[in-house]
């Protein structure tokens, strides 16, 4: 595997939505307050296959017990369990490094090329479940979803998985969605939060 | 609307799902009549009846195997494939003219 | 307009005293207190005309007050159809009256009412059905004469919006029964969202009297109500409509500009019940109004709706409204009661304790009106000799009210659309609900219980049985019976001279629907298409119950054997602004997308993708493709395929499960090898085409077209839920952007950047798969023929799209590189004769007509759809897909023009395009097998009706040898 000496700029679908929003374009993020948050260019991995979970096990990662849940590491890294056999791995603090071609498969544990297929936004703020009631038929109140718990359904006529988890004492969502509906669905979702705003 | 219960993703409204047809099986494509093959491609008993079919969970890509009674449209059981194709299909090579 | 002074309080529990209101009406300046409807604010100005009717334009005014009925139908604003008994008003709101000519107190066509007996039932079905087309020449001034208000054509799109909402249980309706179900399923733990249609909560108890004393009502109002308030557990929604029900308890709630739609666990249904009127003549006149309507104005609104009453009922009702008429300073002239006897000795007490005099036995035969039929002015009254029938003797009773009750029927239409029947009692001439799915239950008057006590105990009764099903509670509470009988069996009293409504909303009178049943229509669903019954605006609130009476007793049935009309949703007219809504139409883009735009690309929708079609302006369209062509056969271009689809098939399997999907033999394809691959379905027709890319032994990358991968992947991932292949298989689409980088001087091009991979001929020839990094972009690469030049298709990573377009339009500006679209692409591919798969073929496209024989592997033992293709191959072939050619001074024919053989359609034209590098029009058309041969000629019916002659060619158009994509 050899890195790119020329070549290292990657960019988000959103990013050319952003070059006309500046102001999103800030680093920190503050998970209390509602907000979305573009995290596609940062670093996430997908697995899939029947040995899928001896190789992250062998990779000292815990995986969840059951289909549709997560849990995160010690280092804040998000394991997601898709299926029996599907992990997703997201880095909200490290960019992408790697592209799908690097990441390498091995027998019957076959890379999945999230970072490319899928944009990563983040939904920020008290009223996450109620603007996401605006665009999905799931029940994504905290009681019925709790921490830890995946959706995978339609957003907005769009296919996604909706991961509940925390960022500090904040619950937050993680939408990942086809990449190329990223500014079809970042749209969507701003239109939903408006009446939330000030 | 109605609501469809994956055994992956739990219960969802219909409109996540996708229709796959019955569960049927094959017959012997190489030395079935014509007849049969027609019967598997074409015809459908549309009895009232419970009837086995594929569905498909669309957000998630996951196939599942329902059984529905047309006339209630109410879902017996849905269950994973795996239940029901267990074992690696093989095909036979197929015999050479000449050795006929 | 004169402003008549409010009742005292506690008479008006909706309205603000000290703050007035202004609007206007028809022009004129109204005063109305806050919180008042439209309707209530004219009553108190004593403006009872209020609207035309539909059909013969007579006066109308409130019917129910509770916005069930067509009578107060107005325009506000730019808005028709408002209804004015539930708008409340607004400062500066203008309000106009419906279907009139002229103006609302003098109408022009009012006329028209005597002309009735010329336009019978069914009148404009039969009159215009033949000749054909008078329909058409009279539909405009038939439309204008019917109203219904008038559209702004101006009016700008407003914000209407959709939202999920999440419960255990909904209560519909909070009366006494809801209002109890619902504090009982709270306080037992579950999460309640109650739905209230009017502005208050407590539905009768609001407004109806429930005992002589008139105390039991609110001392029980506001009981329920505090608790309700102080319930955490229960969420109320105030003039909210639940509009229908749906499968698995998902209910559309409508409140202002937002469409709920709640799914639910379990649902009780305590709608209530809708008062019925009494059919007699003139029974329409402003002045004449449900008991209930009488006792909404007088407790919501402090309005007195009369000076001089008579009562009209066949049930305790009217005596309790006759109590609250007098207690408010309303003349009780007489309470004419329908019934002969049964009249409750208390109830008779009270009547003369009040001095009001009693007429048992007897009805309104006719109502008398002052000048123009705007107000009731008097009453005939006559005993009833027999059902329907009067004496001759009449009484004739001034007064300016009338206020009628001929029973209740349950509110039974979202029930009915749960797949619950109706039955009726045809000796007791009481309802019944049953058939009920789980997880619905009724409550109160819908389930015909009608005594305040009984009522509160069958919502907790019901709200029991939702949680014993939520597994909250086990009590069980008996069924509740109720002795109060409220209907009269027979409230139908036709005149002779008619204008006796059956169905206001559509001005239908008893003889029509009689008349409909004589000409044949017996059944109950036929009565009510052809006469239109029950179609209006009230959707047979009112009517369905004499119609269904009317029928049953001419073709000599009962009620229950004709059965009743039902209601589809929805249960109130619903605007199609709350429908559409925020509407979510997903679209996709390309990484290059913001590439295209800036360099002035026309985009075209190719599923949800967009793409270029052309760069360039719309006006110069046809000139921009050819030359676009052009540049790609005579130097370079390059095309966005991103939205080609991407899938990847990974594991020792890998070979085996492509050879089973795709037609050709792909077992011993070479690694670094791409192969054509067709696909059909187990009907042996040809579904999607790509291209198979071997990149290791256990690996393949498979495209296919923009809009067929997700089936395609799909019955992939079905096939081997059976086969139990050891692979994996991952739809990559949006993972990889692509190009096309094609033309003579490509490779010079793609030499210019620094990469790691030997570009010449002999290390990667035309349909070798390469990978490699370009300047640092790991990139999968094909040489391809599609558009039949030296050509590179590369798939790089969608995050590093944007940049290989950059990199690759920098590169090729020494060589004039230039982007091309979708349009010139389909012109290339068009001249060396390649198909596309949906444009060039249909749902009968076998891989013979396609001539795709030479990509179909008959030697393996299987691949999806051989034996179909089998049979359909063995059969002697009748079509074909063949190249033709015009002289481009002939009319060019255009996709879908018919191919005409022997005066038969033989086929039809798929493409067609003119060429400049073949200088004349080029098509591919389905022809008969017979004149499929080179050489043979096409007769096809272009625009114009003429039919053009075009040769049948050998394929490709261009470069027959193709040579040029091998360079």
């Amino acid at each position: 595997m050899t890195t790119s000496e020329k070549f290292n700029d990657k960019r988000s679908l959103l990013y050319r939505c952003y070059q006309q929003q500046p102001a999103a374009l800030t680093a920190e993020i503050d998970p209390s307050q509602l907000g979305l948050h573009d995290f596609s260019v940062k670093l996430r991995y997908g697995f899939r296959g029947p040995q899928a979970h001896a190789v992250l096990s062998a990779a000292q990662i815990t995986v969840p017990s059951a289909a549709n849940s997560l849990c995160t590491t010690p280092s804040g890294e998000l394991v997601l369990r898709l299926s029996n056999s599907e992990y997703w791995l997201l880095h909200p603090k490290a960019s992408g490094q790697q592209t799908l071609l690097e990441s390498q498969s091995t027998e019957q544990c076959y890379s999945l090329f999230c970072q490319d297929s899928h944009a990563w936004l983040v939904l920020t703020g008290p009223n996450i479940a109620r603007i996401m009631a605006k665009l999905c038929a799931v029940d994504l109140r905290e009681i019925v979803f709790p921490h830890g718990a995946i959706a995978q359904t339609s957003v907005a006529r769009v296919n996604a998985v909706i991961a509940h988890h925390c960022f500090g004492e904040s619950a937050v969502f993680s939408i990942l969605s086809d990449s190329a509906s990223a500014s079809y669905l970042w749209d969507a979702i701003q239109d939903a939060m408006q009446e939330f705003k000030d | 609307m109605k609501m469809i219960n994956c055994p992956l993703n739990g219960l969802r409204n219909s409109s996540e799902f996708v229709y796959g047809g019955e569960v049927k099986d094959m017959p012997d494509h190489r030395n079935c009549s014509d007849r049969e093959w027609a019967e598997y491609i074409f015809f459908h008993d549309n009895a009232v009846a419970v009837v086995t079919e594929w569905w498909l969970h669309a957000p998630s890509s996951y196939w599942f195997i329902g059984e529905r009674h047309t006339a209630s449209d109410e879902f017996l059981r849905t269950y994973d494939p795996s239940e029901r194709f267990n074992t690696r299909v093989e095909f036979a090579v197929p015999v050479v003219e000449s050795e006929k | 307009m004169n402003n008549l002074p409010r009742l005292k309080e506690p008479m008006g529990s909706l309205i603000e005293r000290d703050q007035p209101v202004t609007f206007t009406f028809e022009g004129q300046s109204i005063m109305g207190l806050a919180g008042d409807s439209i309707a209530s604010a004219l009553l108190a100005n004593n403006q009872w005309l209020i609207s035309r009717s539909f059909k013969y334009h007579r006066p109308r005014g409130p019917l129910t007050m509770a916005g069930q009925d067509a009578n107060t139908l107005v325009q506000l604003g730019g808005e028709p159809n408002v209804l004015a008994d539930n708008q409340v008003i607004g400062a500066q709101m203008q309000v106009s009256g419906q279907n009139y000519s002229g103006s609302l107190e003098s109408d022009r066509d009012a006329l028209l009412g005597h002309f009735s007996r010329f336009m019978p039932v069914g009148f404009y079905y039969r009159s215009f059905f033949k000749p054909m087309g008078a329909w058409e020449k009279w539909e405009g001034f038939i439309r204008k004469k019917a109203g219904l208000g008038v559209l702004d054509l101006e009016a700008k799109p407003e914000y209407y919006d959709k939202e999920y909402l999440f419960y255990d249980l909904m209560v519909v309706g909070a009366g006494p029964a809801g209002l109890s179900a619902a504090l009982k399923a709270a306080d037992a733990g579950a999460q309640v969202l109650l739905v209230e249609e009017q502005r208050l909560l407590g539905g009768a108890l609001s407004y109806h009297r429930f005992d002589i004393q008139g105390q039991q009502a609110t001392s029980t109002l506001s009981s329920l109500v505090d608790k309700v308030q102080a319930q955490q557990n229960i969420k109320v929604m105030l003039s909210a409509t639940c509009n229908a029900w749906f499968t698995d308890n998902y209910l559309p709630v409508i409140q202002a500009k937002r469409l709920f739609k709640v799914r639910v666990k379990e649902c009780i249904v305590a709608s209530g019940a809708f008062e019925q009127h009494v059919v007699f003549r003139n029974n329409d006149l402003p002045g004449i109004m449900m008991c209930s309507a009488a006792s909404r104005l007088m407790k919501h609104y402090a309005v007195k709706p009369g000076q001089r009453a008579v009562v009209l009922t066949g049930n305790d009702t009217g005596y309790l409204t006759a109590l609250d008429l007098t207690e408010q300073g309303v003349q009780v002239e007489a309470v004419v009661d329908m019934r002969e006897s049964s009249v409750v000795s208390e109830l008779q007490a009270a009547m003369s304790d009040a001095g009001i005099e009693v007429l048992l036995g007897s009805t309104v035969y006719e109502a008398l009106a002052t000048k123009g039929n705007k107000h009731v002015s008097a009453v005939d009254v006559r005993k009833i000799s027999a059902p329907g029938e009067v004496a001759s003797q009449a009484r004739v009773i001034d007064c300016d009210l009338v206020c009628m009750s001929a029973g209740f029927m349950p509110a039974y239409q979202l029930l009915c659309q749960a797949g619950g029947q109706l039955s009726y009692s045809d000796d007791t001439a009481q309802f019944a609900l049953s058939n009920l799915p789980a997880h619905l239950h009724l409550a109160g008057s819908v389930n015909g219980v009608h005594q305040l006590a009984q009522v509160i105990k069958d919502g907790q009764r019901a709200a029991a049985l939702a949680l014993h099903n939520l597994s909250l509670s086990d009590e069980v509470i008996e069924a509740v019976t109720c002795q109060s009988n409220h209907n009269y069996h027979w409230p139908i009293f036709s005149h002779p001279k008619g204008k006796d409504f059956v169905d206001f909303d559509e001005d239908l009178q008893a003889a029509d629907i009689v008349n409909a049943t004589r000409l044949g229509y017996r059944d109950i669903q036929l009565v009510k298409r052809f006469s239109t019954v029950g179609m209006g605006p009230s959707q047979g609130r009112h009517s369905a119950l004499p119609t269904a009476r009317l029928v049953a007793k001419a073709t000599k049935r009962t009620v229950t054997q004709t059965g009743i009309t039902t209601a589809r949703p929805p249960f109130v007219p619903e605007k199609l602004a709350l429908s559409a809504g925020r509407s979510f139409n997903p679209v996709r883009f390309t990484s290059m997308h913001h590439r295209h735009i800036a360099l002035g690309a026309q985009m075209i929708a190719a599923g949800n993708w967009r793409r270029p079609a052309y760069y360039g302006s719309v006006e110069q369209r046809e000139q921009t493709i050819q030359s676009e062509a052009l540049q790609v056969r005579n130097k370079v271009g390059l095309i966005d395929v991103s939205t080609l689809g991407g899938i990847e098939v990974r594991g020792p399997d890998a070979a085996q499960f492509i050879n089973r999907i795709y037609t050709f033999a792909f077992l011993k394809q070479p690694v670094g090898k791409t192969r054509y691959a067709v696909l059909t379905s187990e009907q042996g027709v040809v579904i999607d085409d790509g291209v198979a890319c071997r990149i290791g032994e256990n690996h393949f990358y498979v495209t296919a077209t923009t809009t067929g991968v997700d089936q395609v992947y799909r019955q992939m991932l079905k096939w081997n839920a059976q086969w139990r292949l050891n692979i994996d298989i991952a739809n990559v689409t949006s993972a990889f952007s692509a190009v096309n980088l094609a033309g003579p001087d490509a490779r010079k091009v793609l030499q210019k950047l620094d990469s790691d991979v030997d570009l010449s001929i002999e290390a990667f020839p035309y349909l070798a798969y390469r990978e490699a990094r370009i300047e640092g972009i790991p990139a999968r690469l094909l040489r391809v023929g599609f558009v039949g030049e030296l050509g590179y298709e590369i798939h790089v990573p969608a995050s590093c799209g944007e940049a290989l377009w950059d990199l690759l339009m920098a590169a090729g500006q020494e060589f004039d590189i230039k982007p091309f679209g979708v349009e010139s692409q389909r012109l290339l591919r068009l001249e060396k004769g390649h198909v596309i798969v949906g444009q060039d073929t249909d749902s009968m496209s076998h891989p013979g007509e396609l001539s795709l024989n030479w990509a179909v592997s008959r030697k393996k033992p299987f691949f999806v759809g051989s034996r179909s293709v089998d049979i359909v191959m063995a059969q002697t072939q009748t079509r074909k897909l063949v190249g033709f050619t015009l002289d481009a001074s002939i009319e060019q024919p255009k996709e879908g023009h018919l191919v005409i053989s022997g005066g038969d359609v033989a086929g039809n034209v798929t493409s067609c395009e003119y060429s400049s590098s073949v200088g004349k029009c080029i098509g591919l058309a389905f022809a008969a097998i017979g004149d499929s041969q080179p050489g043979s000629s096409i007769s096809i019916r272009v625009d114009s009706g003429a039919l053009v002659e075009a040769s049948v060619v050998s394929l490709p158009f261009f470069d027959p040898d193709n040579q040029r994509q091998e360079l």
